[in-house]
């Protein structure tokens, strides 16, 4: 059976890095800090349930993805939702297109990135993030969340034309 | 030859840019890429947000790692 202190080993050892993907994901370092502080208590709770052939860090790993995830969904408003759908919508029109130049320079500022990676659906900017900005692999983003591996390339995809869409879209 | 719609052509831009297409994909989209009025324009555009990430991930890989993860 999986001991405490063999869960709290693995959870101080991930503690740094999870805290830093929480924080890109909500954008607020104290809720990021609140997440990985929950997801550890949760695991605590539920050690007992943890299958012993299964790798505990990425069992705890999964836990803190998932709550994560669960408090950006409560954050994400009706108005964010319609936003996504009205970008989906303009790349499948034939017609849509954008200025690359004008893309090239949003870039050049921190903070346009930043407001269009926020702008994303949660599950968009958890899959960018950890995909293009902390470099796993897609099978790896849907292992550690438990979501299927085509609806995590779906996200990826989304995420980016939409971060394309906000870029080139002229700032608020 | 496979020829591929724009809706099409723009969601594999998505796996071209990561090298999970087959030859026969990355030609089709390359073709489409080629001879579309807007698609060029959105690939560029991509092309320049997936590396503006990357650089900041290679800014970000300078810390060191725990436990073997990518987190």
């Amino acid at each position: 059976m999986l001991t405490e202190d063999e869960l709290t080993a693995c959870i101080e050892s991930r503690r740094g890095r999870l805290t830093r993907m929480a924080a890109s994901m909500l954008a607020d370092a104290a809720e990021a800090e609140d997440v990985v502080q929950e997801s550890a208590l949760r695991a605590l709770r539920g050690r007992k349930g943890f299958r012993s052939e299964a790798d505990v860090c990425s069992w705890f790993q999964r836990i803190c993805i998932n709550t994560c995830r669960e408090v950006a969904r409560k954050r994400s408003s009706e108005q964010n939702r319609l936003e996504a759908a009205r970008r989906e919508e303009l790349w499948r029109d034939p017609g849509y297109s954008v200025d690359p130049e004008a893309v090239a320079v949003a870039l050049e500022s921190g903070e346009r990135l930043r407001d269009a990676l926020a702008s994303l659906t949660p599950d968009q900017r958890l899959a960018v993030l950890m995909h293009d900005l902390q470099g796993w692999k897609s099978r790896e983003i849907a292992e550690n969340s438990g979501l299927p591996l085509p609806t995590v390339k779906s996200h990826l995809r989304r995420g980016r034309q939409a971060l394309v869409t906000l870029l080139a879209e002229p700032a608020r | 030859m496979m020829a591929l719609s724009c809706s099409e052509a723009r969601d594999l831009a998505s796996d071209l840019l990561d090298g999970e297409l087959g030859p026969e994909l990355e030609r089709a989209v390359d073709e489409h890429v080629t001879g579309c009025p807007t698609c060029p324009a959105l690939y560029r555009a991509l092309l320049a947000v997936h590396h503006k990430l990357k650089r900041l991930r290679h800014e970000h890989e300078e810390e060191p790692r725990e436990g073997g993860s990518p987190v």
